[in-house]
Parts: structure tokens; C-alpha cells; sequence
């Protein structure tokens, strides 16, 4: 059975409809499992897909993860959350993180299809980082080119607490990403770096929400992206100040590189402010390899395809750094490699 | 006889609609060194772009043929990979790959074989060492804030790991003090051989002190108007180009 989301990715302050970007319809698949109790300290955690696909993903479950790091403890887990999908198991994930305070927690998660056959992924997790706690989800996603997929997070941030996520969203027919972070508490910070790949007919869709309520927060948003073919992709990312989140700092920038004439991009940096001693700033480049730079390439040997896949690693080569699995990491640039050689 | 390396006959070459080498012959055999000089807006620079195969020019007219093979239509991959290798006036910075791992991609995509990953480095920490290049430039992003000196230090590194057949050396010797000058200028030395060429495009003499040069081109006008041995250097040195503009404009 087939459920329509109508409210995703929703962007915080509506704009003109005919740009088509306010929010997104996806098509969710249930999977007849039973629902996941999310407890209350978790039911008030905001996400950046929306309550629609929360509490999809919820009354969906098909795996339940729950990790508690306690005070002072260290935790990385990078096995116990990687999933090959295939099309008879729709997989619905929904992981609850908690850091207490001066924890320190690295989960992995990641998605690949087991065949060639289209299949559907729901994440949702949601994240505490109590007082001091240090947090870092990790999230690839390389699913085959039929297949369609959410991954929605939000997390909490206490005082003094640092939390970042790192999303490649590099495969899927339908990619849905959207990630918010309450910075809470005093000092808290939080880092998002993604990288996002475009190819055929595929569409990403992704929404981005830093929202500082507490003195002195900072936020670090970047993205860099490469669209192939006739793929079709919005950036939403905003940065909101709520009044009190004064001398806080917030941080957005945005590379893509179009690689087709036919391929859609839409870049929504958006600045809220109702707090007026902050900093935000955002920046955007979208464009083609520069000409000199590829001839540069080239005149030492490099093909077409070696000399943007070089490019493309580069830009991705922060995010990819943070997966904590170098296997996973090769896996990445190979799966990088094979795709710029059907370009 | 020598191998013939490079002929280039008739070359006509444009950009944007405007003819940069208008009837260009130049043979460069194995074992040979080349010095183009001329002055600014000759087509030199524009030369080195051509044989190499930048799609910014348009070929209107000539042939370039690389060991007897015709390469006036290949693309620039093709002919690096043949042994052709162009030290840039203005090399491109590249964010996010470090030299070294540039070095290794390109070593490989050149020789079409698997690196030696051991052997690899070994050589390319011996080679930084001899152009007096700190190693930790390796682990840093291809020109990305490197000096001018730097820049061409990188292109010189890259030459000698990678052993073209033929180099072109494209004003190597601009923007460099004369400590850098004469470290560049050993490199060009260490690299050539009696199997490989150098085509050097210069209008300064200096990185030519220590080479043994045998031929000297004297390129204005996008053609060729004068070719004669290294005692042309000395000449332009002392009284320019004028002999060759006027005889060229007649």
C-alpha cells in the first residue's frame, strides 16, 4: 500500500508557489509493521522532513534502534545500521540517539540496494546532545536508480553541545532528505555537510533548518553537488534566529556543478531573523568545470570522465573524510567512478 | 638520424575569430632542444596550447603529427598520454586534490599501468628534494596558495614524474626570482635525455644558462620568420626583436 505525504521538506517562510519549491509530495510505501513508541523526551524533537514523514516513519517501522551514550562515554557505531535493500522489504528505520552530557557518539548509516529492483527506504532519527555531548551521524545512501527514499533527522543541542550530519545522497530515483537542528543550548553548534549526486531522471529533494534559540550558537550548513542528465534537485537551506539567540553565528554555502543543459537546479538559502545582534551569511556557485581547469586535467592523461570524477571527489572529499569505514569510503568513490563513465 | 618527434606544417590557428598562427612549420626530433622566442602577442603561448590540443583554438588549416601519427584532430588526454606534456604559464589550481594524489592519477592515466605506490614515493620525495620543495607541498592542494615560484616548481615536478616524451615549457621562467630560475633551470636538466625534446617558450634567457640548445625560432606574427642556433639568445638579449618585426612587417 502506497500513502501519499503532501507536506515535506516544507520551507520555513513560504515564497512564490510557481517556483515550486514551498514543499514536496512524496509517495510513501507502508509496510504493515508496527508502530515505534518514540518516548516523550523525543516526541518534542522537530525534524526537517515534517511531521508527515515522522510520523510515517514511525507507524512504519520495520527496524528500531535505540542508542544511549552515557555521561562521559564514547560510543561509534558504524555496523549495526547498514542496510541492502531489496524489493519485497520496504525498510523503515527509526534510530533515537541520546548523548549525555560529555558523551561522544558516531553512528553510520547507510543504504544500498541488493539488486536491481525498486525498492523503498523511510528513515527518521532523532537526536539529544545533552550538556557538552559530541554527536556525528554519518549517512550514505547509494541505492539503485529505481528506488525511492526519505531520510529525516532532527536533533536537540544542549548547552554547550556539538552535533553534525553528513548525508551523501548519491543514488535513488526519488531522494528526500531534510534535517533540523534545535540549537538550544548556550554555545551549543551544529555542523551539516552533504554532498549530493544527480543523474537520468532522478530527484533530490532537501531541506536544511538551523534554528538558534540560545545565546552564542553556531551553525555551519555546506553542500556540494554534481547533476548529471535530466535530474531535478532543490536545496532548501535556512537559517533561523528566534529572538534571544543573540551573538549567534550561522553559516551557509552551496557548490554545484551542472554537468547537463537538461538537468534542474534550485538553490533556497534562506536567513530568519528575529534577532538582530546575529550573523548569518550564505553563498552559492553553480556552474559548469571551469574550461581551463578541465584542459589543465586532461593535458596530464586524464579522461573526460577521470577529470570530473576528480573534480566531483574533491568537492565531496570533506564529506566522504567524516564515513567512518574506509571501505565504505572507497566504496563511494568507486560507485563516483562508475557513474562518471556512463556519463 | 634522430626519431622525428613533433612536425607541424601550415599550421593556421584562430581564437574567437582571430588568427593567432597564420602558416606554422616546426620539425623537433628526439635528443633536440627548441627555444621559441618572440614577443608578447607572437602566438608562442598560443602554439604550445595548439600541439597539445586546447578546444579554446580552433585549427583552420596544417597538420600536427606526434611520432608519424596524426594528432591535429586527438584530444588533449589522448595526446598527454602519447608523451606530449605542456608546463602551464598559469597553472590551474585545483581545490580539494593534493599534488601527490594528482601525481598518482596522472602517472597512471599516462602509463596506463598500475603505480608502484612504494617505489612512487620514494621518487617523488628525491625529486621535491632536488627542485628544494618542501615535502609537505605533496600533501597540499594542487597550486592551491602556492607562489608564483611554487607554481612552476609543481609544473617542473610533474614533468620529471611523469617523463613526457616531449615538454613544452610555456614562459616556465616567469614570475620566479633567479634562486628559482636556477633550481628550475637543474630540473630541465636532470629531465632531459637523448630520447625525449624539449620546445621551450621564453622571451628571458635566463632559464636557458646551462642547456644546451639547438635550435632557436624566432616567432612573430604567428609564423615562424627565423630559425638559428643558440647564439640568437645572446642577440635578442642585446637588441630585441626589432630585426625580425621590421623584416616581418615588410
Amino acid at each position: 500500500m502506497e500513502e501519499q505525504l503532501k507536506n515535506i521538506n516544507t520551507l520555513p517562510a513560504l515564497t512564490w508557489n510557481h517556483l515550486g519549491v514551498n514543499r514536496a509530495e512524496l509517495i510513501a510505501q507502508q509496510t504493515g509493521k508496527s508502530t515505534a513508541s518514540i518516548p516523550e523526551e523525543f516526541g518534542r524533537i522537530k525534524t526537517g522532513m515534517g511531521e508527515e514523514a515522522a510520523d510515517f516513519a514511525a507507524h512504519n517501522c520495520t527496524d528500531y534502534h535505540v542508542i544511549e551514550a552515557e555521561a562521559g562515554k564514547e560510543i561509534i557505531d558504524a555496523e549495526s545500521m547498514r542496510y541492502s535493500l531489496a524489493d519485497e522489504h520496504p525498510t523503515v528505520d527509526v534510530t533515537l540517539i541520546h548523548a549525555h552530557e560529555g558523551s561522544s557518539v558516531t553512528v553510520l548509516q547507510s543504504y544500498t540496494s541488493a539488486d536491481n529492483t525498486a525498492c523503498f527506504h523511510g528513515g527518521l532519527t532523532k537526536i539529544i546532545a545533552d550538556k557538552g555531548a559530541w554527536v556525528r551521524l554519518v549517512q550514505v545512501q547509494m541505492l539503485n536508480n529505481r528506488s525511492r527514499h526519505f531520510d529525516d533527522v532532527g536533533f536537540l543541542l544542549g548547552d554547550g553541545a556539538h552535533a553534525e550530519i553528513v548525508q551523501a545522497e548519491l543514488g535513488g530515483k526519488d531522494a528526500f532528505a531534510g534535517c533540523l537542528a534545535l540549537l538550544e543550548g548556550y554555545q551549543s553548534s551544529f555542523g551539516a555537510d552533504t554532498i549530493y549526486l544527480g543523474e537520468e531522471d532522478r530527484r533530490l529533494d532537501m531541506n536544511y533548518i538551523a534554528r538558534h534559540t540560545g545565546r552564542k550558537t553556531t551553525s555551519d550548513m555546506t553542500a556540494a553537488g554534481a547533476l548529471f542528465g535530466h535530474s531535478d534537485k532543490i536545496y532548501r537551506g535556512t537559517i533561523d534566529f528566534i529572538r534571544g539567540a543573540s551573538h549567534s553565528v550561522g553559516h551557509e554555502v552551496e557548490n554545484t556543478l551542472l554537468f547537463s543543459p537538461e538537468a534542474r537546479n534550485r538553490t533556497v538559502p534562506l536567513i530568519l531573523c528575529s534577532e538582530e545582534d546575529v550573523d548569518g551569511q550564505h553563498a552559492a556557485t553553480i556552474g559548469k568545470i571551469n574550461a581551463q581547469r578541465l584542459f589543465y586535467l586532461l593535458s596530464r592523461g586524464l579522461t573526460e570522465a577521470q577529470a570530473k570524477q576528480l573534480v566531483i571527489e574533491a568537492q565531496f572529499a570533506p564529506a566522504i573524510a567524516k564515513v567512518p569505514d574506509t571501505a565504505l569510503q572507497d566504496a563511494i568513490k568507486e560507485y563516483l567512478g562508475r557513474r562518471m563513465q556512463l556519463d | 638520424m634522430a626519431e622525428k618527434l613533433l612536425e607541424v606544417s601550415g599550421l593556421h590557428a584562430s581564437v574567437e575569430d582571430k588568427e593567432i598562427l597564420s602558416g606554422l612549420d616546426l620539425n623537433v626530433s628526439a635528443g633536440e632542444t627548441h627555444v621559441i622566442m618572440g614577443p608578447n602577442g607572437a602566438g608562442k603561448s598560443t602554439l604550445g596550447n595548439v600541439i597539445l590540443g586546447n578546444p579554446e583554438y580552433i585549427i583552420n588549416a596544417g597538420k600536427i603529427l606526434f611520432e608519424g601519427a596524426d594528432i591535429t584532430r586527438e584530444k588533449t588526454d589522448a595526446r598527454a598520454r602519447r608523451g606530449i606534456f605542456m608546463s602551464f604559464q598559469s597553472p590551474e589550481e585545483v581545490p580539494g586534490v593534493t599534488l601527490e594524489d594528482f601525481l598518482r592519477v596522472s602517472k597512471t592515466a599516462v602509463t596506463g599501468k598500475p603505480l608502484k605506490v612504494f617505489a612512487f614515493k620514494k621518487q617523488l620525495k628525491k625529486t621535491m628534494a632536488a627542485l628544494n620543495m618542501d615535502e609537505s607541498y605533496a600533501q597540499r592542494y594542487l597550486n592551491v596558495g602556492f607562489s608564483g615560484g611554487e607554481k612552476k616548481k609543481a609544473e617542473i615536478l610533474q614533468m620529471l614524474t611523469l617523463q613526457p616524451k616531449l615538454a613544452i615549457l610555456d614562459e616556465t621562467d616567469s614570475g620566479l626570482d633567479v634562486d628559482a630560475v636556477r633550481i628550475v633551470s637543474e630540473g630541465i636538466r636532470q629531465y632531459k635525455n637523448e630520447s625525449n625534446a624539449l620546445l621551450i617558450i621564453t622571451h628571458n634567457a635566463k632559464i636557458l644558462e646551462g642547456l644546451k640548445v639547438d635550435y632557436v625560432h624566432i616567432l612573430t606574427d604567428g609564423k615562424i620568420v627565423h630559425t638559428g642556433g643558440p647564439e640568437l639568445i645572446d642577440e635578442i638579449s642585446r637588441d630585441g626583436f626589432h630585426r625580425w618585426e621590421e623584416s616581418a612587417a615588410q
